[in-house]
C-alpha cells in the first residue's frame, strides 16, 4: 500500500522535471540508455544474421538435424521403416545418402585437380526436404514445385556442383567432369581403368551462400553413385529433418525407439558441429560483453545525475522524513526515477533498434559516409599540429560483398532482445540504487535547522 | 594574463588540491573513470585485431602466397628457367626468388587416406627464405629435404594419422591429363620419409600441406595439372608492389618469355578486405562507447556550474570576463578527458599486451565454473559431462595472438577523445559564461 | 492556573509527554556546547504548553527531541509510555508518521505538489487509500477556509496561506501530539494572527496536546502553561 506514495511522488517529480534544469540531464540519460540498447540490438542482430545463415546452410545441407549412421554390416533400412520414420511426430523429411571424397578434374589435358565431396542422395526423398531445396537454390524464388524440378538428377551422369567450382576449375552447367573416388584409388600401379573414376555432366551449379559448401559439394543421385561402389558395399546414412530443430533431443529418442536396434547410431546436429558452433557462440558472447560495457558507462551517467537530484532535493527529503516517510520510502522514489529512465530509454532503444536492424543495408551505406567524415574531422584537426597527416580512407568497409553476401543479414531473437532490455533496465535501476544511498543518511533535524 | 586566471580557476574547480578537513572528492572523478573504462575496450580491440591481422597476413605472405608470384604458363626449358631466376634475383628489392610447384595428392598411411596439397620447394628453402623460416617451426624433427624422397608434414596431419618423424608415408599423385573414356590417369605412388613435423600457427593455412623437394616434386606432379610459380620475396612487402610487378614483367619479356606477376594484395584481396572490414566495424562500435562516456562530462560539468553559480556571479561582478570563465571550464573538460585518456589507454594497453594471459585466465575461470556446474548437476542427473571451454579455438583462429601496437592508431583515439571532451564541455562552459552577476546576488 | 507544583501536571489529567533530565551536547571541533542541561517536564493530554526564549537558546532542539527528529545525549522522552529517545529509526519513522504533527517556521511545503496534495502526504506515506485521503484533505482544507486554493501550488499561495496549509498537513493524520516551532516567525502581523487563531481553534476543537515554541510573548495567555528556556533549563513563567 505504501507503494502508492512512492509512485505518486516519483511520477510527479518526473513530470515536474520538464521545467527544471534537471531535465537536460535526465533526457541525456534516457538517450544514453536508448543508444546503448539500439547499438546492442543492431550488432547482435547482424551477428545473428551472419551466424544463422552459416548455421542454416550447415544444417540444411550438410549435417541435417539428426543423422542415423548404421554400424558396419548393418542392413539398410526397409522402405516401411523409412515410411515409419517419416511419420514420426516432428519429422519433416528423411533422406538416405552416402558421402565420399573425390578428386575433380575437367576433361582436358591441362586441367587442375581439385578436391570435392560427393553427396549421393535419394532424389525422391530429398525432394520432400524443403529446407534443403531452399538452401541449395538460395537465389531462386519460387514455390516448392519449381525448386523440386531443379533437382532433376534422373539422368545417370547428371551432377549438381557448387558455383565456386567455376572459380577453381572453370566448371559450370554443361561442363564434363571426371570424378575420382579417393576411397577407391588403387595403390598398386595399374594402367588403364581402375574403376575409381567416372565422367559426369554438370546439370547446373547451385549457390548456398556459404563458401565452404559452394566450393566443395557435389550432388548426384544414389543410382549415379553406384558405379563407384562396384566392389564394396554402399553404406547409407540417413539424414533427418525436423520441423523444430530445437526438438532434436526429443526427436532423437523417438527415432531410437522406432529403430530399437543398437546397430544404428543416432546423432544430433549439436554433436556434429560442436567446434564451429562453439566458436560462433564465443564470438557472440564477446560482442555482447563488449557492447554491454555501454550500459556500465550509461549507468555512471545516471548515477551522476541522480546524485545531483538528491543533492538538490536535500531539503525536501528532510521534510518528507520529518512527516514520517521512512528512508526506504524516500529512496524508492529516486530508485523509481532511475527505473523510469531505464524503462523509457530501453523501450525507445528497442523499437529504434528493431527498425534499424531491419533496414540495415541503408544504415551501412550511411555509416560509411559518417566514418569517413569522422576520419576527415580528426585528420583535419590533427593536421594543424602534424603536417601532412593522413589517415587511410575507409572506402567501403561495410559492403556486404566483402563477406560473399548480397546484402547484410540481420535477425533479432526475442530472447536476446529481452535480455538486452532487461540488462539496460537493471543497470539504470542499480545506478539509481547506489546514487540514493545518501538519502538514508540525511537527518531531518539537520535539514530543518535554521539560524 | 586572463588566461592564467582561467587556468587557475579551472584547476581549482577540478579540486585537485585538497585543503585540510575537506572531504569532497574531485567532482569530475566519475567522468574520468567513465572515460577510462570506455577506452579500455577500444584499445584492446585495436591492438588485438591489428595483431591478428598482422599475424594472419604475415603468415599468408610468408608461407602461402609469397610477396609476389610470377605464374609460369608454359613448360619452360631449363636454361631459360635459370635465366629467369637470375633476372629475378638481380632486382634490388627482391630478397629471394625460387620456383615452386603445387598440386593435389592423396596421402596414404595405415589404411587411412586423405586429400592433401603437395608443395615442391627448393631444398635450401629454409636458408634462402628467412621469412618462411620465421613462421614455419618444426615441433619434431627438422625442415630437411636434403635427401631424396623426404617430406615435411603438418602437425594436424601428423596427429590425425599418428605419423612420427622417421615414418614412411605414401603419396599418390596423377600424371598426364584426363581424357574421357580413359579413367584416372596413370597414378604415381611415391614413398616419402618424414623428416620433420611443422606448424605455421594458423591451421587454416597448413592443415593439409606437405613439403617435398622441387626435384622430387617435379617427378610427382606433372606440369600440366599442377601450378608452377616463382615465389618472390621482397624487402618491404607492404609497399606498393604494383610497379614492381610491372617491372618484373617487362624485364622477363625482354628476354623473350612471359611471366604474369601479381602482388599478394591482389591474390589475397578477399581475405584482406574482410579482415579490414571486421576491424573497422569493431572500432566503430567501441568508439560509440567512448562517445557515451564523454557525454558524461556534460552532465557532470553542468552540476559543477550550478554548484558554483554564486561564486561565478561574484567573480564576474568583480570583473572576470565571460571568455575567461568559459575557458576555465573548457580546461576542466580537457583535463578530465586527459586524465581519463591516460588512465584508459594505460589500462587498455596493459590488458592488450597481456591478452594471451588474460584469455587463458578467463578460460581457466570459465572452465572451473562449468566444472562446478556440471558437478552439481551430475548429482541430479547422474551423468558427468566435462566440457572444455576454449575462447579461441585453434581450429579457426591463430594459436597465439601476436601483439602489434600501431602508435598512430592509439594516438588518433587519444586525440579523438580529447577533442570530444572539449566539445562536450563547451555547453556547460557557455552556460557558466552567461551567468549574470545580478541574478545571483539578488537571489540571496 | 499555575500552582506550586508548576512543572508537574495536574493530578487529574494523564501525562502524555514525560521528559526526564533531558540533555543535549554538541561538539564543534574541540569545543563542546551543552544546549540542553537537564530538562524535566510533564505535559498532560489536551494541554497546550508554550516554551519561550531567546533565539539560539535551544528551543528548536528541545522540540526536535520530542518529535523524534533528533536524539538526546542523555535523558528520556516518554510519549504515550514509549521512550522516544531509545526508539530505533524504523520505529521513529512510524512515530513521526502517526503520532506527531510538526509545524515549522518555514512552511516546508513540497513545491511540486498542490496544496491539497501536500495535505494528503502524511496519509499517503502511511499507505491509506488515495480516494479517502483526498476526501479527508479536501474536507480539512475547506474547514479552514482554503477550499478554493486546494489546487494551487505553493508558489501561487501567499505566505500566510502556505503556513495554514502546513497546519492542515500537521493535523490531517490526527496526531495525538502537535509540535509547533515558531509557526509565525516568518509572517507579518496579520497573517500571524490568522495562523495562530487557526491553530488554537483546531487544537481545542479536536482536543489535541500541543507544545509550541515561540519568541512572541503575547500569546502566552492562550496557553495552559508557559515556560522560559534559558541556559538549557526550563523555568516556569
Amino acid at each position: 500500500m505504501k507503494i502508492k506514495f512512492v509512485l505518486f511522488t516519483a511520477l510527479r517529480y518526473f513530470k515536474a522535471r520538464r521545467k527544471s534544469k534537471g531535465f537536460a540531464s535526465s533526457l541525456l540519460s534516457i538517450i544514453g540508455v536508448a543508444w546503448g540498447v539500439l547499438v546492442l540490438i543492431v550488432v547482435i542482430g547482424v551477428m545473428n544474421g551472419f551466424q544463422l545463415s552459416y548455421i542454416n546452410n550447415i544444417l540444411e545441407i550438410s549435417s541435417y538435424h539428426l543423422q542415423i549412421s548404421p554400424a558396419q554390416g548393418a542392413k539398410t533400412l526397409s522402405s516401411e521403416k523409412l515410411g515409419a520414420l517419416e511419420n514420426l511426430p516432428g519429422v519433416s523429411a528423411v533422406v538416405p545418402y552416402t558421402e565420399f571424397q573425390v578428386l575433380v578434374n575437367r576433361t582436358s589435358l591441362y586441367s587442375q585437380t581439385t578436391g570435392g565431396i560427393v553427396r549421393a542422395i535419394d532424389v525422391e526423398m530429398a525432394r520432400k526436404d524443403e529446407g534443403f531445396l531452399r538452401s541449395i537454390f538460395s537465389e531462386e524464388t519460387g514455390d516448392l514445385a519449381a525448386l523440386q524440378a531443379q533437382l532433376d538428377l534422373s539422368a545417370p551422369d547428371s551432377i549438381i556442383i557448387g558455383n565456386l567450382y567455376e572459380y577453381t576449375i572453370g566448371a559450370k552447367a554443361g561442363t564434363e567432369l571426371i570424378l575420382t573416388s579417393v576411397q577407391d584409388i588403387k595403390i598398386q600401379r595399374t594402367s588403364g581403368n581402375d574403376g575409381a573414376a567416372s565422367s559426369f555432366n554438370v546439370l547446373r551449379a547451385f549457390k548456398s551462400g556459404y563458401s565452404e559448401i559452394d566450393m566443395n559439394y557435389i550432388f548426384m543421385s544414389l543410382k549415379s553413385a553406384e558405379r563407384f561402389f562396384q566392389d564394396r558395399e554402399i553404406t547409407l546414412a540417413y539424414g533427418i529433418k525436423l520441423t523444430d530443430r530445437f526438438d532434436d533431443l526429443g526427436a532423437k529418442l523417438r527415432v531410437e525407439n522406432l529403430l530399437s536396434d543398437p546397430g544404428y547410431t543416432v546423432k544430433t546436429w549439436r554433436d556434429f558441429n560442436k567446434g564451429f558452433f562453439g566458436a560462433l557462440l564465443m564470438e557472440k558472447i564477446a560482442m555482447m560483453v563488449l557492447v554491454g560495457l555501454i550500459f556500465i558507462v550509461v549507468g555512471f551517467n545516471i548515477f551522476n545525475s541522480l546524485r545531483r537530484i538528491v543533492y538538490e532535493k536535500f531539503e525536501e527529503i528532510g521534510l518528507l522524513k520529518s512527516i514520517g516517510a521512512s528512508p526506504g520510502q524516500v529512496r524508492s522514489v529516486f530508485i523509481f526515477e532511475g527505473f523510469l529512465i531505464g524503462f523509457i530509454g530501453a523501450l525507445t532503444g528497442l523499437i529504434a533498434g528493431l527498425v534499424v536492424a531491419s533496414h540495415i543495408n541503408e544504415v551501412f551505406a550511411f555509416a560509411t559516409g559518417f566514418v569517413n567524415a569522422m576520419i576527415g574531422f580528426t585528420e583535419g584537426t590533427a593536421g594543424i599540429f602534424f603536417q601532412g597527416f593522413t589517415i587511410p580512407r575507409v572506402i567501403s568497409p561495410f559492403s556486404p560483398e566483402v563477406f560473399y553476401l548480397k546484402e547484410v543479414p540481420s535477425q533479432v531473437l526475442f530472447g536476446e532482445a529481452f535480455l538486452i532490455f532487461f540488462f539496460a533496465l537493471f543497470s539504470s535501476t542499480t545506478a539509481a540504487f547506489i546514487a540514493s544511498r545518501k538519502i538514508s543518511e540525511i537527518k531531518p533535524a539537520e535539514v530543518l535547522r535554521y539560524e | 594574463m586572463k588566461n592564467l586566471f582561467a587556468f587557475f580557476y579551472g584547476i581549482r574547480i577540478l579540486s585537485l588540491k585538497r585543503r585540510k578537513g575537506e572531504k569532497t572528492r574531485p567532482k569530475m572523478l566519475i567522468s574520468i573513470v567513465s572515460i577510462a573504462l570506455s577506452l579500455i575496450p577500444v584499445i584492446v580491440i585495436i591492438v588485438v585485431t591489428d595483431g591478428m591481422i598482422e599475424g594472419i597476413t604475415s603468415r599468408i605472405i610468408e608461407f602461402s602466397s609469397g610477396h609476389l608470384q610470377s605464374g609460369v604458363d608454359f613448360e619452360t626449358e631449363a636454361d631459360l628457367l635459370s635465366k629467369e631466376k637470375d633476372i629475378l634475383s638481380g632486382i634490388p628489392e627482391v630478397t629471394s626468388a625460387y620456383l615452386e610447384r603445387e598440386g593435389l595428392g592423396l596421402l596414404f598411411h595405415n589404411n587411412n587416406r586423405s586429400v592433401i596439397s603437395v608443395r615442391a620447394v627448393p631444398r635450401d628453402l629454409y636458408e634462402i627464405d628467412p621469412g618462411f623460416a620465421r613462421y614455419v617451426k618444426c615441433s619434431e624433427g627438422t625442415f630437411s629435404l636434403e635427401k631424396r624422397n623426404q617430406v615435411v608434414i603438418g602437425e594436424a596431419l601428423a596427429a590425425e594419422f599418428s605419423i612420427k618423424v622417421g615414418d614412411t608415408i605414401r603419396v599418390y599423385t596423377f600424371r598426364g591429363g584426363f581424357v574421357p573414356g580413359m579413367s584416372a590417369s596413370l597414378p604415381r605412388v611415391t614413398r616419402l620419409s618424414v623428416s620433420g613435423i611443422y606448424s605455421v600457427g594458423y591451421r587454416e593455412l597448413d592443415k593439409n600441406v606437405l613439403f617435398v623437394s622441387y626435384q622430387d616434386g617435379s617427378l610427382m606432379l606433372p606440369f600440366k595439372n599442377s601450378t608452377t610459380t616463382y615465389k618472390i620475396k621482397v624487402r618491404d612487402p607492404f609497399m606498393d608492389l604494383n610497379a614492381l610487378s610491372l617491372e618484373i614483367e617487362q624485364l622477363i619479356e625482354a628476354k623473350g618469355a612471359f611471366l604474369r606477376t601479381t602482388p599478394w594484395t591482389y591474390i589475397n584481396r578477399n581475405h584482406y578486405s574482410a579482415y579490414q572490414t571486421t576491424k573497422w566495424l569493431l572500432v566503430f562500435i567501441t568508439i560509440i562507447i567512448v562517445l557515451v562516456a564523454t557525454f558524461n562530462i556534460m552532465s557532470s560539468m553542468i552540476m559543477v556550474v550550478l554548484d558554483r553559480m554564486h561564486e561565478i556571479g561574484i567573480l564576474k561582478g568583480i570583473g572576470a570576463k565571460p571568455g575567461s570563465i568559459m575557458l576555465s571550464f573548457v580546461i576542466v573538460g580537457f583535463c578530465t578527458g586527459l586524465c581519463g585518456t591516460v588512465l584508459g589507454v594505460g589500462a587498455g594497453l596493459f590488458v592488450a599486451v597481456n591478452i594471451n594471459a588474460v584469455i587463458s585466465g578467463i578460460e581457466i575461470i570459465a572452465n572451473a565454473v562449468m566444472t562446478a556446474i556440471n558437478w552439481i548437476s551430475s548429482i541430479f542427473s547422474g551423468s558427468f559431462q566435462s566440457q572444455q571451454i576454449q575462447i579461441l579455438n585453434p581450429e579457426y583462429y591463430l594459436e597465439k595472438i601476436p601483439i602489434r601496437i600501431e602508435v598512430w592508431e592509439v594516438s588518433i583515439v587519444c586525440v579523438f577523445t580529447l577533442l570530444v571532451s572539449m566539445l562536450f564541455s563547451y555547453f556547460p562552459a557557455r552556460m557558466a559564461a552567461k551567468i549574470r552577476p545580478l541574478e545571483v546576488i539578488r537571489k540571496h | 492556573m499555575n500552582n506550586g507544583n508548576a512543572l508537574n501536571a495536574e493530578k487529574t489529567k494523564k501525562p502524555l509527554v514525560g521528559i526526564t533530565d533531558l540533555r543535549k551536547l554538541y561538539s564543534m571541533g574541540q569545543d563542546t556546547i551543552e544546549v540542553l542541561s537537564g530538562i524535566t517536564l510533564e505535559v498532560a493530554e489536551s494541554e497546550m504548553v508554550l516554551v519561550t526564549g531567546e533565539s539560539g537558546s535551544g528551543k528548536s532542539t528541545f522540540l526536535n527531541m520530542i518529535g523524534g527528529l533528533d536524539t538526546p545525549t542523555s535523558g528520556s522522552v516518554m510519549v504515550a509510555e514509549r521512550d522516544i529517545a531509545k526508539l530505533p529509526e524504523s520505529r521513529l519513522t512510524e512515530y513521526r508518521s502517526k503520532s506527531v504533527g510538526f509545524i515549522f517556521q518555514f512552511h516546508y511545503l513540497l513545491k511540486d505538489f498542490t496544496a491539497l496534495e501536500n495535505v494528503m502526504m502524511p496519509l499517503l506515506i502511511s499507505g491509506d487509500s488515495v480516494k479517502e485521503t483526498r476526501e479527508r484533505a479536501r474536507a480539512l482544507l475547506a474547514d479552514i477556509g482554503l477550499g478554493q486554493r486546494q489546487d494551487h501550488y505553493p508558489s501561487q499561495l501567499s505566505g500566510g496561506e502556505r503556513q495554514r496549509v502546513a497546519v492542515a498537513r500537521a493535523l490531517i493524520h490526527d496526531p495525538s501530539l502537535i509540535l509547533a516551532d515558531e509557526p509565525t516567525g516568518n509572517l507579518d502581523e496579520k497573517n500571524s494572527k490568522l495562523v495562530l487563531e487557526l491553530l488554537f481553534d483546531l487544537v481545542r476543537k479536536y482536543n489535541r496536546t500541543m507544545i509550541m515554541v515561540t519568541h512572541d510573548l503575547s500569546i502566552r495567555k492562550n496557553a495552559d502553561r508557559s515556560f522560559l528556556l534559558v541556559h538549557g533549563r526550563l523555568a516556569p513563567e
